[in-house]
């Protein structure tokens, strides 16, 4: 007997479907702005977030302390954005200690790094169990930003890994959310950011009516079943709802001038030895979405909160699980060389040289955006990158380690190694780690995130009373 | 009992079933988060969400109008003859009814025919074909398509604390459960003609569903979750140490061990058969990590493998439930204890810091873990997770024979207690064995399913009706199909609890 079934099957044969249903102008309906404008004759302030986890080798990270940067080993690669650069030591996650997680559990986080919220749910035994207590800093100036600006997308989320959950997501969506899932797929980004302007003129105007009548009778028929319901069954169906309005609005947004469509990228880079090549593939897609003005704030998860990437394009080292002399573990990925305690040197000079991969990809973008005029400046005189991680040096949950390149029009000055908190009072460059809360929370830094957007509000997170950090201003 | 949205599995298999085979696949669809027990459940709809939601139903519609307006079980109209008007109407009545798992109220239809009009003569000014296309899609965006709650026209139903469901609710509920999908024309013609009132009526129904080849989607499901099998096929391992382990071998591995869940509950139908069979169902490349080189071509066939033991023995699980180089006999134990046993496992105390310790080349896995049992704050639980996980050592990160680590024979024994009996084991086959033959296996699978069909854990005034379907679970020799029907006759099935904060008439 023999028998064959489809298993529940991935990315492969929707990404053909997709490029059928494309090519026959049915079936796929991507984003219907057509041509909005290549980047506007004013400067547009940006902010791309990147994320990756498991912490970093502080000794190779933190800089010296002095009067102008000088880069680490890790933060060597962004040489030619160092002018642009601003290393903030440091902020703590206490909201996520205050959800009760212990020091040394970042995993689950999720919720909590780009919320500046006590994570709802948090289960020390369940890693992926929390929920956002609200929404995360990108998705709130996202949508801020497409309403006042009336632009096609919020907040665009990507990356090579993560998913939805605690443990997968960085990027969440109001009060009790579960995370969004990160567009991994370029052939579907290209297909969403730029697919509808293959259509002819008349066919998207049609698709966007069309689109905009369905909305409407589907927005009164959810309002009316939500009317109907138990008050906590209701805020989802109330949830659903807003995002429905969400779109409408997307749809309603003003189509402008041209843009340049960038070449749709080729199928089958999803496999985790493709990671480079993916991942300057989407930096370049991305890119473009912010030259057309698509959206203004982009987020780029690298990893999920375990990781989840193997390093195979770094070397034999970063696969074998064979004992490599001077090494007293067998576990090479990303997770595991992050636990480095009573690690040898081996081992740690691997965990260096992801987190400087990482800086190198970040350095990438960071180049193509000052390359890119905006205004009488670049783009990353604009704009913010924003590199964050879910934990400091061997997975505290203090002690975290974010970089800002660009200057957002003003609102950050860089080329500094700015310290807050008792980060400020240290002599050296070494965090400790285990001592507990010693930099500012979280919450405050993503308030001077909402501020440098000019999204001007009082609180973000658990941010409290004391604002944003004044110190990057300069 | 709180609103819950049909999960990504059921979306995909109602579009199977109203448009056919492959009108959208898994990705077009929102993506689930893991609940508790285990269960899938589907999270508040975010606006990349909702436009996914509204991409699909444009892809699957494109599809089904591509040549005519074609769908399954809806008739034909001919608008020439008809017109236009009278031929939406009876489209959108058809279609609705099997969107919505109910017929259409009247002020629905009206807003749906009312859209097809806009369509045709508002300013997207679209063909008659088109336009009917917009409503279709309207509809499955509608919450009554997206939702479980079928909050048709009539009003809740008191049933002492319950609230009774309408038959159309009982006809979803039990296609849900027993298709993962929603009924078909034959179900919801019984629901209209009140044949669905007791538990004989049911029984009859329930045994016509379980006969056809829908039912093994629904094992499908069930398992993959039970298993906490989501994200196998993402699953990557140390390519020096697995070089033949590649996404294409993952996802053999999956639908290995959907095949076998398929075949092993539709065709034998026992649990004991789950939990022990000695074959599988593999291909050339999973023959290899199996050590049963007779296997060739890229075609799963039926395959007797003598060292191993059900579904917890195949490569699926045993590949999810390790660490890209090793093997994970915590996480192993605890899928087993909570999954297969319904045991609880608390979460490791506030002021413990669980970071892993460096791994020592030296020792074998289990002798890693020597602190779980030497410090009394982390026996307490872990003795329990870290023994039913080490029966599993037997078995490498990839799921392949592993007698002996580091040069010396691996230690796969350990104890539990079983039917309130401290039973001792030797291997994951012989545990598996034990608690196959267990009433604690028997009791739990059927909470396991009382859990994923109700989408919460049991209430107490239902610890009687579960009891009842076990024992005749047990007596009718651990027939699955058995527990179902008797879970379908229980007194909350036709039910449900109220919502909090629900006003009730």
């Amino acid at each position: 007997m023999s028998v064959v079934i489809t298993a529940r099957s991935r990315a492969q044969t929707s990404r053909r479907t997709f490029l059928r249903g494309l090519g026959a102008g049915a079936g796929l309906v991507p984003l219907l702005h057509g041509q909005r404008g290549d980047a506007a004759a004013a400067p547009v302030k940006r902010l791309f977030t990147f994320f990756w986890g498991n912490g970093i080798p502080q000794a190779s990270f933190w800089p010296n302390a002095s009067a102008t940067l000088e880069l680490s080993p890790v933060l060597k690669p962004l040489e030619a954005v160092k002018d642009d650069t601003t290393v903030l030591g440091a902020v703590d996650l206490e909201c996520l200690l205050a959800s009760g997680a212990q020091l040394y559990n970042g995993h689950g986080a999720g919720p909590a790094v780009l919320t500046g919220k006590k994570v709802i749910g948090y289960d020390r035994g369940n890693d992926g169990a929390g929920k956002a207590g609200g929404d995360s800093v990108d998705q709130f100036i996202g949508a801020e930003l497409a309403k006042r600006h009336n632009l096609p997308a919020g907040c665009l989320v990507t990356g090579v890994r993560g998913g939805s959950g605690a443990v997968g997501a960085i990027s969440y969506r109001g009060n009790g959310s579960t995370g969004i899932t990160p567009e991994k797929d370029p052939v579907r980004l290209f297909n969403t950011l730029f697919g509808g302007r293959k259509l002819p003129e008349g066919t998207i105007d049609r698709l966007r009516e069309k689109r905009k009548s369905i909305l409407d009778v589907v927005g009164r028929q959810t309002e009316a079943f939500g009317a109907r319901l138990a008050p906590e069954d209701k805020a989802a169906v109330q949830a659903h709802l807003e995002s429905i309005r969400d779109i409408e609005r997307q749809l309603k947004a003003t189509p402008a001038a041209s843009c340049a469509t960038p070449a749709a990228p080729p199928a089958g880079l999803t496999s985790n030895d493709r990671t480079p090549d993916l991942y300057k593939v989407q930096a370049d897609l991305l890119l473009a979405a912010m030259r057309c003005d698509f959206t203004r704030v982009i987020t780029y998860q690298f990893s999920d909160g375990y990781g989840g990437l193997t390093f195979s394009w770094l070397g034999a080292e970063f696969t074998g699980s064979e004992s490599i002399p001077g090494d007293n573990i067998t576990s090479k990925d990303h997770h595991g060389l992050s636990h480095h305690q009573g690690y040898g040197p081996a081992q740690m000079s691997r965990f260096v040289r992801i987190n400087t991969w990482f800086y190198e990809q970040v350095a990438y973008l960071a180049q193509k955006m000052k390359a890119t005029p905006d205004g009488a400046g670049n783009m990353l005189d604009s704009s913010l990158i924003v590199v964050a991680n879910h934990a400091g040096d061997n997975h505290v949950v203090v002690g975290l380690p974010f970089v800002l390149i660009g200057k957002a029009g003003g609102a950050v000055k860089p080329g500094r190694l700015v310290r807050v908190g008792s980060f400020a009072k240290r002599a050296d460059k070494y965090w400790g780690g285990s001592t507990g809360s010693a930099g500012v929370p979280n919450g405050r830094l993503l308030l001077s995130l909402c501020h440098s957007m000019d999204v001007m509000v009082p609180e973000f997170g658990d941010s409290g009373s004391a604002g944003p950090i004044a110190e990057l201003r300069g | 009992m709180p609103l819950r949205r049909l999960t990504q599995d059921e979306l995909k298999n109602s579009y199977d079933d109203l448009f056919g085979a492959g009108a959208v696949t898994l990705d077009d669809l929102p993506e689930d988060t893991q609940g508790s027990y285990g269960f899938a459940t589907s999270p508040k709809l975010s606006p990349v969400e909702v436009s996914k939601l509204g991409t699909a139903a444009e892809k699957a519609v494109g599809r089904a109008f591509a040549t005519a307006v074609s769908l399954p079980e809806v008739p034909a109209c001919d608008v020439k003859a008809a017109g236009e008007a009278a031929c939406a109407r009876e489209i959108l009545g058809a279609f609705g009814l099997r969107t919505f798992r109910r017929p259409l109220a009247d002020s629905e239809l009206g807003a749906y025919t009312g859209l097809l009009t806009t369509l045709r003569t508002g300013p997207a000014a679209l063909e008659y074909k088109d336009a009917l296309g917009g409503a279709l899609e309207a509809l499955l965006q509608s919450p009554p398509f997206l939702y479980h709650w079928e909050l048709g026209p009539a009003a809740a139903k008191r049933d002492g604390v319950l609230v009774r469901l309408t038959p159309y609710e009982v006809a979803s509920r039990l296609s849900f459960l027993l298709w993962s999908g929603p009924p078909d024309r034959a179900l919801l013609d019984k629901a209209r003609a009140g044949g669905l009132a007791t538990p004989a009526e049911l029984e009859v129904e329930a045994r016509r569903l379980l006969k056809d080849r829908r039912f093994e989607r629904s094992l499908a499901s069930f398992h993959r979750q039970w298993l906490h099998l989501d994200g196998l096929e993402e699953v990557s391992k140390d390519g020096k140490l697995f070089p033949t382990f590649t996404a294409a071998l993952a996802k053999d591995m999956a639908s290995e061990t959907e095949l076998f869940t398929r075949r092993v509950l539709a065709d034998d139908g026992r649990l004991e058969a789950l939990l022990t069979a000695g074959y599988s169902f593999v291909n050339a490349g999973l023959a290899k990590i199996y050590g049963a080189p007779a296997t060739t071509g890229a075609e799963l066939r039926r395959t007797e493998l003598p060292r191993r033991t059900g579904v917890f023995t195949l490569t699926g699980f045993l590949s999810r439930h390790s660490s890209s180089g090793g093997t994970a006999p915590v996480k192993r134990g605890e899928v087993v204890l909570k999954s297969l046993l319904c045991r609880t496992v608390p979460p490791p105390p506030p002021d413990v810091n669980n970071a892993p310790p460096p791994p020592d080349l030296k020792k074998q896995t289990r002798e890693q873990f020597e602190q779980h049992s030497r410090d009394p704050i982390c026996s307490a639980c872990h003795k329990q997770m870290d023994a039913l996980g080490f029966a599993f050592e037997i078995y490498d990160p990839i799921g392949a024979d592993r007698p002996s680590e580091r040069g010396r024979p691996v230690d796969a024994t350990g104890e539990l207690p079983l039917d309130d009996r401290p039973s001792r084991f030797d291997g994951a086959p012989d545990l598996l064995r034990k608690i196959a033959a267990s009433a604690d296996a028997r009791a739990c699978y059927t909470r396991q399913w009382a859990r994923y069909l109700f989408g919460r854990g049991e209430v107490t005034d239902e610890a009687q009706a579960l009891h009842e379907a076990m024992q005749l679970f047990a007596t009718k020799g651990g027939d699955v199909r058995e527990l179902l029907v008797a879970l379908v006759k229980t007194r909350a099935f036709s039910c449900r609890t109220p919502s909090p904060g629900e006003v009730l008439p």
